[in-house]
C-alpha cells in the first residue's frame, strides 16, 4: 500500500499540472513589481514612443495641448481630483505594482490607484453591459508562458493611450503580452493600443519590471482633494458650477 | 494499464484533497455581508465622554444644514477600519503566499495581512487602514492591526483591532473584530460580521467604485464648519469672487 501511494503522489501533481493549465510557469508573476522605465513628460524611453494619432485626432488634441499649458495647467485635472489615474496608467507608473494569482484570475493593484484591476482568466469573452471604466474589462489566459490580456470597455475621461492627451473614445482596445525572463526577475509587457478612430495604427510599447525584495510590501497612497488649495484649481474648471 | 491509471488518479485525487485538508482553510474568492438573523445591528458602541461629545456636535451640523453626507464621503476618504469590512458591496478575499489581501468595493485602498510577520514591522507608517498581522491557528485566522493615522470617525492612533476569522459548517465566514481605542471606546468593543460567498458570473470581480469629490459639497462643508467655529479651510474672499464673477473662459474649446 505504501509503494502504491509513493508512485501515486508524483502522478497526483502531474495530474494537478495539467488541470492548471491556465496558470503562470514557474516562478509565477505574484509579487510586487517596480517599473524600470524612466518617464519624461509623459514619453517613456523607447523607439516609437509616441502615439500615432489618426489626422482627424492630431489637430483636436494640438488644440486641448495648446489650451492646458497656455491656461498654466501644471497638474493634470484628473490628478487634482483625486480621479483614479486608470489603464494604462496603473501599470505603466513608477510607484509599486502587485500581481496576486489565484484561481481563475489574476488581480493587480497599483499604490497609484484608487481602484484595483482584475485581469479574469475563466471568461472568454468581455462582458458587454457594464458601463465604460476607468480600468476597463480584462480578459486574459496563458499562451505557453505569456499572459495574453484583452481590455475593452474604457471610459471617455481619460486618453487610455499615453501621449495621445485630449483623446476622448470608447473605442480603444489595450493588449497586453506579459512574459517573464531573467529566472522570473523580470516581467516584461508588450502592450498594444487599438482604435481605428483615434491612431493611424496599432502602437506598441513595451514596459519592463524588475521584481522587488521579498518583503516589499504595498504602501498606502492615498489622493485627498485638497479644499485649502481648491479655489485655484476649481476656478476656471468649466465643470464647477459654485452654490447650493 | 487502464484500470491501473484509473486506480492511481484516485488514489491521487485522494492525496490531494487530503493535504488540501491540511493546509489553510479556503477563504478566497468573493464574498457579500450576510448578517444572521436578529444580528443585523451590531451592539452599541461604548464611546467615551469625548467620543460622545464629538458625535453630538457633528450632528447638530449636520442638522442645522440638513446634511447627509458626512465628512469622509464628501472628501471620498477611505473606508479604513472597521469600515472596510462592513461593506454593502461585495468584499474579494484573496489568498497568496503569506499573505491576505482584501479588496472591499467600498474602498479606495486594499487591505493587507501579512502572514510572515510575527511583529509589526518598525517602518510601517500610520495609515488609513492600518498595518495588519496574522496568522492561522487551526481553522482560525487571528489578525492583529495597529497603525492607524486617527483621521477616520471613531478612530484614534491609539486604535487596536483584533480579529477572529473563521468558516462555519455552513460555509460562511465570520469576523468578530474587536476595537480598543481609550480615545474612542470605555472598554474593547467587539463587533460581529458574517459573509456569504458570493456566486455566479456577476460576483466573479471585484467592480469599480469611485468616489468624486463633488466641489459645491465640499465647499459647503467648509463653510458650516467655519460657521460653527471649528477649523476650516473656507475661504470668504475667494467665495466672494466665485460666486459674484463668472468663471474665466478657456482658451480654446475644449470637447
Amino acid at each position: 500500500m505504501l509503494r502504491s501511494l509513493i508512485l501515486a503522489a508524483p502522478f497526483g501533481l502531474a495530474l494537478a499540472a495539467a488541470s492548471a493549465a491556465n496558470a503562470a510557469p514557474s516562478p509565477g508573476i505574484t509579487g510586487l513589481w517596480l517599473l524600470d522605465q524612466r518617464v519624461y513628460d509623459s514619453v517613456y524611453d523607447q523607439d516609437d514612443a509616441i502615439a500615432p494619432l489618426s489626422d482627424a485626432y492630431k489637430a483636436k488634441a494640438e488644440e486641448i495641448r495648446k489650451a492646458r499649458v497656455d491656461g498654466g495647467a501644471v497638474l493634470s485635472d484628473n490628478g487634482k481630483k483625486c480621479l483614479p489615474i486608470g489603464m494604462p496608467g496603473m501599470v505603466t507608473n513608477e510607484f509599486a505594482l502587485e500581481f496576486l494569482e489565484t484561481p481563475g484570475k489574476v488581480t493587480v493593484i497599483s499604490e497609484n490607484s484608487p481602484i484595483t484591476r482584475t485581469i479574469s482568466l475563466t471568461r472568454k469573452t468581455h462582458d458587454t453591459e457594464l458601463e465604460p471604466s476607468w480600468n476597463g474589462d480584462s480578459i486574459g489566459h496563458w499562451e505557453g508562458g505569456t499572459l495574453v490580456v484583452e481590455t475593452t470597455n474604457l471610459n471617455e475621461r481619460i486618453p487610455h493611450i499615453p501621449t495621445a492627451g485630449g483623446v476622448s473614445s470608447l473605442k480603444t482596445k489595450i493588449t497586453e503580452r506579459y512574459h517573464l525572463e531573467d529566472g522570473g526577475k523580470l516581467l516584461v509587457n508588450r502592450m498594444t493600443f487599438e482604435n481605428p478612430e483615434v491612431l493611424s495604427r496599432p502602437w506598441s510599447l513595451t514596459f519592463r519590471y524588475h521584481r522587488a525584495e521579498g518583503d516589499a510590501q504595498l504602501w498606502e497612497y492615498v489622493c485627498e482633494v485638497d479644499a485649502a488649495g481648491w479655489s485655484e484649481r476649481y476656478a476656471g474648471d468649466p465643470q464647477f458650477k459654485p452654490g447650493k | 494499464m487502464r484500470s491501473r491509471l484509473t486506480a492511481l488518479s484516485v488514489l491521487a485525487s485522494m492525496l490531494l484533497s487530503a493535504g488540501a485538508a491540511l493546509a489553510e482553510p479556503d477563504i478566497t474568492g468573493m464574498w457579500a455581508l450576510s448578517q444572521p438573523e436578529g444580528q443585523t445591528h451590531q451592539p452599541p458602541a461604548p464611546l467615551t465622554p469625548a467620543a460622545q461629545a464629538k458625535a453630538a456636535q457633528t450632528n447638530k451640523i449636520s442638522a442645522a444644514n440638513n446634511r447627509l453626507i458626512g465628512e469622509a464621503h464628501t472628501k471620498c476618504w477611505p473606508a479604513g477600519m472597521p469600515g472596510l469590512m462592513q461593506p454593502p458591496f461585495g468584499i474579494e478575499f484573496l489568498q497568496t503566499k503569506g499573505r491576505i489581501t482584501i479588496l472591499s468595493e467600498v474602498s479606495n485602498l486594499p487591505r493587507t495581512i501579512y502572514l510572515d510577520e510575527k511583529t509589526h514591522s518598525e517602518s510601517a507608517l500610520p495609515g488609513w487602514n492600518g498595518h495588519s498581522i496574522g496568522h492561522w491557528e487551526g481553522n482560525t485566522l487571528l489578525v492583529d492591526t495597529i497603525g492607524f493615522n486617527g483621521r477616520n470617525n471613531r478612530v484614534s492612533e491609539k486604535m487596536h483591532i483584533t480579529e477572529k476569522m473563521y468558516l462555519d459548517k455552513e460555509g460562511y465566514l465570520h469576523d468578530e473584530l474587536t476595537m480598543d481605542d481609550p480615545v474612542n471606546f470605555t472598554k474593547p468593543y467587539t463587533v460581529h460580521y458574517r459573509y456569504k460567498k458570493a456566486v455566479g458570473v456577476e460576483a466573479s470581480e471585484v467592480m469599480e467604485y469611485v468616489c468624486e469629490v463633488d466641489p459645491a459639497n465640499l465647499f459647503a462643508f467648509e463653510q458650516e464648519q467655519k460657521a460653527a467655529g471649528l477649523a476650516s479651510d473656507y475661504d470668504p474672499a475667494w467665495s466672494a469672487q466665485a460666486f459674484s464673477a463668472p468663471a474665466p473662459k478657456q482658451t480654446a474649446s475644449a470637447k
